[in-house]
């Protein structure tokens, strides 16, 4: 008999360890993002860490293939740099080897009259996140793949931040001012795979603490 | 075939450059700008007032933008509602720079002209203020360089003026039919 308890104990210990090791060493989670690039321009993020995160890398998975005038801009904080499709090649090369990494993105300009659909395929960022956030305009997105306003994304605003979403239906921009607490005009759901242009009155960081598990 | 490839990239560029710029409403922006607009010493709220930008020409025309916007209640009377869609100025191009005004005015007027012109109703403006706009893919620019300012009452022409303004027409009149 307590040669058994000893046993089941140990047996239960071991379960418990191995399902506590489950909890605070999860997996890596490895999926994919498929999202719809809309006639015009799209202001788009990459929400996983792929294995080629360039901006060539990217565009390989539109489905269909890339068409000839699909064109890529990412911003540096001073100015665009921009990637033209044609005849299979994505040029300057220079610029289609320029990466974008979950928390960044890029306009993508869809030049066809349907909409196209780009995959991304990758691991979910886990782990204390710090995506930094320069004085002035950036363009900025969630460094996980979930939807919700960027407060609820945990997204801090001061005085005087402002974030632009752009609207690919309206190929306009929808902005909102942090002031005295609040956002307004009221933040709009920010969707997984989509980007943002942040105007900050000062540098800071928009940190997460993410698991899959939780 | 790359040569031309980027000669009509940069053409795409350039045209894109030509977009016509855009702002963004808002007259307080954290520390950049902080312009309240006051009535008797007291920031003006909600939709009883009604807030536009106008370019000024260089021969001092003026050309009203929309959006309008109304303005904010409590803490933050004097401050415009921000519109969600950004201000466009025709005719002038992304990056390029303008020159504006804002202007206020009691909404119950129909317009900063009748508004200006009407006894009995309350108007006002900045001074102008020179900005660069945002445009084309990048976003709006605020409206950094506008001053506070204050709306006032169009006042009622008093009597004497009234009966001056009789007398005159009376004159014309009878100078008319001699």
């Amino acid at each position: 008999m307590r040669t058994k308890t000893l046993l089941l104990t140990a047996a239960l210990t071991a379960v418990g360890i191995a399902t506590s090791m489950a909890q605070v060493y999860s997996v890596n989670a490895v999926g994919y993002v498929k999202t719809s690039l809309q006639p015009g321009f799209n202001l788009v993020s990459n929400p996983l860490t792929g294995s080629d995160n360039s901006i060539g890398g990217l565009l390989a998975n539109v489905a269909g293939g890339i068409p000839d005038g699909l064109q890529a801009y990412k911003y540096d904080g001073a100015g665009f740099k921009s990637v033209t499709a044609d005849l299979g090649e994505l040029l300057p090369a220079a610029n289609a080897a320029l990466t974008v990494v979950p928390g960044e993105g890029m306009f993508i300009k869809n030049p066809s009259s349907t909409a196209l659909t780009i995959t991304f395929v990758g691991e979910v960022s886990q782990g204390a996140l710090s995506n930094p956030l320069p004085k002035g305009l950036s363009i900025r997105s969630s460094q996980v793949p979930q939807a919700g306003t960027a407060a609820e994304l945990g997204l801090v605003g001061e005085d005087g931040d402002q974030i632009y979403q752009y609207v690919a239906t309206t190929q306009k921009y929808y902005s909102s001012t942090s002031d005295l607490g609040e956002w307004l005009p009221a933040l709009k759901t920010i969707a997984v795979g989509e980007a943002f242009f942040l105007r900050k009155a000062a540098a800071g960081t928009w940190t997460r603490n993410f698991s899959v598990n939780n | 075939m790359k040569k031309i490839l980027l000669a009509i990239a940069a053409l795409v560029i350039a045209v894109s450059a030509q977009a016509q710029g855009t702002l963004t409403f808002n007259n307080k922006v954290g520390t950049d700008v902080v312009a309240k607009v006051t009535k008797d010493g007291v920031g003006v709220s909600g939709a009883e007032y009604t807030a536009q930008l106008v370019l000024v020409g260089g021969n001092g025309s003026v050309t009203a933008l929309t959006p309008t916007a109304i303005f904010r209640s409590g803490a933050g009377a004097g401050y415009v509602s921000q519109p969600t869609e950004e201000v466009v100025v025709g005719g002038v191009a992304a990056g390029s720079s303008g020159t504006f005004r804002m202007r206020a005015w009691n909404t119950a007027a129909g317009s900063y002209d009748a508004a200006s012109t009407i006894a009995g109703n309350w108007s006002g403006q900045s001074a102008n203020f020179t900005v660069s706009l945002g445009g084309g893919l990048l976003p709006g620019s605020n409206l950094v360089g506008l001053q506070a300012f204050s709306v006032t009452l169009t006042p009622v022409p008093e009597p004497a003026t009234i009966a001056l303004l009789a007398l005159g027409g009376a004159a014309l009149l009878i100078r008319r039919r001699k």
